[in-house]
């Protein structure tokens, strides 16, 4: 296979792609043909190298997060439009109840991370004014206090960090969980475009 | 596996400061640090654990406003 019956390949695997798009992705396999004719291959071998032109295209598209979706109602048929319209006080209204406990389940499950941020910065603050002023405790009102100030101030250290650790294993967490969600979401209205 | 790694030395970190912070505070109160954390009218602001109405204040001011406050 030359490089131009390489591209053209290619070009067929992205039709639906915009231009721009497009050349990006021609841009990088030239380069990749390019570099091995520079080593010393012939272009058919260079060419024989890379991937498929079809996997290719599809690591691209997976790279860039471009893959298509459609609507997977079939809103080309009228009545399917008449039975959505008139049928919208019912749906819409579960459809809208549905969201908003899904959005209340966000806001509460939102709030692990959220308190653990929280806890983190202000136990901060506690740990290091209670061990940096202990000292200041001992000295101005009484010896034991400032050894108890001491002691606050070591337990909000340990406080933090395990606040910390939490908020570092929250977040994602609840990042995949809305990232989830909203992928199973989208599935429900729409379908994955396969060009290849 | 470094993450990892990481996680488990700040969660045996963290659980040592706390033990080894209450093992103080609870020395602290055993010597009689009680009677010392009473607030009176000049407690002084860097002072972040308090006794007031009988009760325990771990409490540090910010901007006019607590950052953090508990009392038990």
């Amino acid at each position: 296979m030359t490089e131009k019956e390489y591209l053209d390949a290619l070009n067929k695997a992205l039709k639906w792609l915009p231009k721009p798009e497009k050349e990006i992705c021609f841009n990088y396999a030239r380069e990749m043909i390019e570099d091995r004719i520079e080593n010393g291959f012939s272009e058919a071998e260079a060419v024989a190298q890379l991937e498929t032109p079809g996997q290719m295209a599809k690591a691209f598209l997976e790279d860039r997060g471009s893959l298509k979706f459609k609507f997977s109602l079939p809103l080309n048929s009228g009545l399917t439009v008449i039975l959505l319209v008139l049928g919208f006080p019912l749906w819409g209204a579960l459809l809208l109840a549905g969201l908003m406990v899904l959005l209340a389940g966000f806001l509460i499950a939102g709030c692990v991370p959220f308190l653990c941020v929280v806890l983190t910065v202000s136990l901060l603050f506690v740990a290091l004014v209670s061990v940096s002023a202990s000292p200041f405790v001992m000295g101005t009102v009484s010896f034991t206090a400032g050894i108890i100030q001491f002691g606050v101030g070591m337990m909000a250290l340990g406080g933090l960090i395990l606040a910390a650790l939490g908020a570092s294993l929250s977040i994602p967490w609840f990042k995949s969980a809305v990232m989830k969600t909203a992928q199973n979401l989208r599935s429900l209205f729409f379908q994955e475009v396969k060009k290849w | 596996m470094v993450i990892r790694n990481f996680r488990k030395k700040a969660l045996i970190a963290g659980l040592f400061f706390v033990l080894t912070g209450s093992l103080i505070v609870g020395a602290g109160l055993a010597a009689g640090g009680r009677d010392a954390l009473a607030a009176g009218p000049s407690k002084p602001w860097y002072q972040t654990i308090w006794i007031e109405d009988g009760k325990i204040v771990v409490s540090l001011d910010f901007l006019n406003g607590s950052l953090f406050h508990i009392r038990f």
